[in-house]
């Protein structure tokens, strides 16, 4: 076991003592737990259990039809997938690469690459290293909740202009974001480093 | 050459770090141990329960937006208005189907649509059931399929025998059928030496209200006549008789004289696109019928005397029975306060050997009231009949909503046996009795079975322009027989039919 131990919360360094079960060690300054036996595998299992929830709902939220809007008689059905190969092969090269890597590709890494970390414990300390930090770099710009956003403000302005109806990849949709909003927030990097 | 000494060096701070660590170790105070609710023996998370129902959920959302399969079929267009794919098949306004794709014959002699229909969207798939592409129209009488001007085109449907045989592939229309959603009505041919002026779509009328209209105007085969066909509307289908007269008042007589210009016209529909009107001599007992396809003369101008001669053609063959009015006032209290309120409503005497009854629709009164108030019976020009004392748990109708008092001194023509149970809406009218210059005339207002809906035991009337306040207790008589269905009555503001049910009359 490392001797030394930083508080995620307030970075005050602690020497580690034995800790026993059924107790956790807990920062002398601000008192957030620190250490705690068995955490590491139950934070792995529950991040493992989201991301695979993520990864799971990740398909139908983006190959089912997301949005129905019926103008004038016209009715368009499409889901994100769909949409994006649409502006594709319309030869919107740029804003159909940006929607297609930001809302596709991005959040796909991330959830592949939690599964990885979480459940793939064979892994090389190392690697799971460089895992972690290209994750960091990808969930940034995995932009799929401000597409969220983007459908409510069409929601609203397009009101009484168009008929416009969710369709079942919103459910799988908001589903798939919280999943992978709290597989990466019960991912506790600490635990690449302590020994089992 | 540079990687291994880079190599070296990330090393070298590592463990330049780790001495340093060492160093200060000392300084850093030791964690304190804390009680913790204990992680348990719970290797795994709870968090995989939620994996499960959101696998679940995914499955379920998947299998959801699978595309919905229905009856696939074919339709041959000649012309296709520029429908595509994903347009909708609409019957009665709402959607039944889609198109999922449109091709040219290989033949170029026409377009070919696949059409999905909807699972459940009943029995459109049969012999007989006729398509046509939806398009704006714009005529002086009619204007159509606006909402395809701007909006996308869709195929209209008319269904045709729901136990005909299954069809897949069908001839569209070539444009909207004249007479959709308008059954029921005669077709006759009208044979002139000259179209004047006559076009499809104009007005067919007597005594200048619309009754029909054209639906084609055709030379003859040989050449030497022009055949006009025209439907009559339904409700006025009785009008016409084998001596019925037709002629044409197409544009308009312009008399100059010295007090001034005179100028007649029918309407403007018939101005621009001339119009045909018919009025029937009086043929005394005749009851022939005239059938589709009767062939008529279509005269070029009105000869007055047949406007002079024109009988009073009643739309129903059969005698209509006598209605009574029924007026009185009731007392109603609201918040404490009493007063009274006339009412007028339609009554029918109906008599058998031992005694007259009177049946009305129910008259309103307080709950914790017992007595029926009195009120008054008006027959034809006769002095009014004052019915007084009755209870209201005497005069409880088997007929639903309805009074049924007994009431002496009076008697009425009809019997039990004018009546019958219906088995499903149909055709019928309903008659009342007003005074029109001194004089008890019947009124009737005749009701399709299609503005009639089934509604728990009776059935409600869907009629879009017509207030039927008036007509509260009016018998309901079946156009196809005479015979009384029922009576009139307003439930929660909404007229409805309470039909008769045989068995009351044992009562």
């Amino acid at each position: 076991m490392d001797a030394f131990r930083a508080c995620h919360c307030c970075g005050q360094i602690h020497q580690l003592p034995t800790v026993q079960r059924g107790q956790k060690a807990v920062c002398t300054r601000c008192g957030a737990g620190i250490s705690m036996p068995g955490c590491r595998q139950k934070s792995a299992s529950r991040t493992a259990a989201a991301a695979v929830a993520a990864f799971v709902l990740f398909w139908p939220a983006v190959l089912c039809p997301i949005l129905r809007i019926e103008k004038l008689g016209h009715q368009h059905e499409s889901s994100i997938l769909g949409g994006t190969i649409e502006l594709l092969s319309h030869g919107s090269w740029l804003v159909g690469g940006i929607v297609l890597l930001f809302s596709v590709v991005f959040p796909l890494t991330k959830i592949v690459l939690l599964l990885e970390l979480s459940l793939l414990e064979f892994l090389h300390k190392r690697h799971k290293a460089m895992t972690l930090r290209i994750m960091e770099h990808v969930g940034k710009w995995s932009m799929m909740d401000v597409m969220l956003l983007a459908f409510l403000v069409m929601l609203v302005k397009l009101g009484n202009l168009v008929e416009f109806s969710f369709g079942p990849a919103v459910i799988a949709f908001i589903a798939c974001v919280a999943m992978s909003m709290v597989a990466s927030l019960s991912f506790d990097p600490h635990a690449i480093w302590e020994d089992a | 050459m540079s990687s291994p000494k880079k190599e070296t060096t990330v090393a070298a701070t590592v463990s330049d770090a780790e001495k340093s660590s060492e160093v200060s170790a000392v300084e850093f105070p030791v964690a304190e141990i804390k009680e913790a609710a204990s992680v348990g023996l719970l290797r795994y998370s709870n968090m995989w329960w939620v994996t499960l129902v959101c696998l679940l959920g995914a499955v379920f959302l998947a299998w959801k937006s699978m595309p919905e399969t229905g009856t696939v079929i074919t339709i041959h267009f000649p012309e296709g208005h520029g429908l595509k794919a994903e347009d909708t098949v609409r019957f009665r306004g709402i959607d039944v189907g889609r198109v999922t794709s449109v091709a040219l014959n290989d033949d170029l002699s026409g377009i070919a649509v696949n059409v999905m229909l909807n699972p459940g969207g009943g029995a459109l798939d049969r012999e007989g059931t006729r398509f046509w592409i939806v398009r704006p129209r714009l005529s002086l009488t009619e204007v159509s399929g606006l909402d395809t001007a701007v909006g996308a085109k869709y195929i209209g449907v008319s269904p045709g025998e729901s136990a005909g045989p299954i069809r897949r592939v069908f001839d569209g229309l070539a444009a909207a059928p004249p007479d959709e959603l308008d059954y029921g009505g005669l077709e006759v041919v009208l044979r002139s030496d000259d179209r004047h002026g006559t076009s499809p779509g104009a007005p067919v009328t007597w005594r200048g209200v619309k009754a029909g209209k054209v639906l084609s105007v055709n030379l003859s085969p040989d050449a030497r006549h022009v055949n006009v066909t025209v439907r009559i509307d339904r409700a006025y289908r009785r009008l016409v008789r084998p001596s019925t007269k037709f002629w044409v008042n197409s544009g308009f007589a312009v008399d100059v004289g010295l007090t001034g210009i005179k100028l007649n016209a029918e309407s403007l529909a018939t101005i621009v696109q001339g119009g045909v009107s018919f009025i029937s001599p009086p043929d005394g007992t005749s009851k022939e019928v005239v059938r589709n396809g009767h062939v008529f003369v279509l005269a070029d101008a009105v000869d007055k005397e047949w406007l002079k001669s024109a009988a009073n053609i009643p739309l129903v063959d059969f005698p209509l029975p006598e209605t009574v009015l029924v007026k009185g006032e009731h007392k109603t209290s609201l918040l404490g306060f009493q007063r009274s309120k006339e009412f007028t409503q339609t009554g029918l005497l109906v008599s058998d050997s031992s005694k007259s009854m009177l049946l009305t629709s129910a008259i309103s009164v307080e709950d914790d009231e017992t007595a029926l108030p009195d009120f008054q019976l008006l027959i034809n020009e006769a002095e009014p009949l004052l019915v007084s004392g009755k209870r209201k748990d005497d005069c409880q109708s088997p007929i639903s909503g309805m009074l049924q008092v007994e009431v002496s001194g009076i008697s009425g023509t009809l019997g039990w046996a004018a009546f019958r149970t219906p088995n499903s809406p149909e055709d019928c009218l309903i008659v009342r009795s007003a005074v029109i210059d001194g004089k008890s005339t019947p009124l009737i207002q005749t009701i399709d079975f299609e503005q009639l809906q089934l509604f728990e035991d009776n059935w409600s009337i869907h009629l879009e322009d017509a207030d039927l306040s008036e007509w509260q207790g009016a018998p309901v008589i079946a156009m196809a027989d005479g015979k009384i269905i029922g009576f009139l009555q307003t439930d929660f503001g909404r007229p409805v039919v309470s039909i008769y049910r045989t068995g009351v009359s044992a009562e």
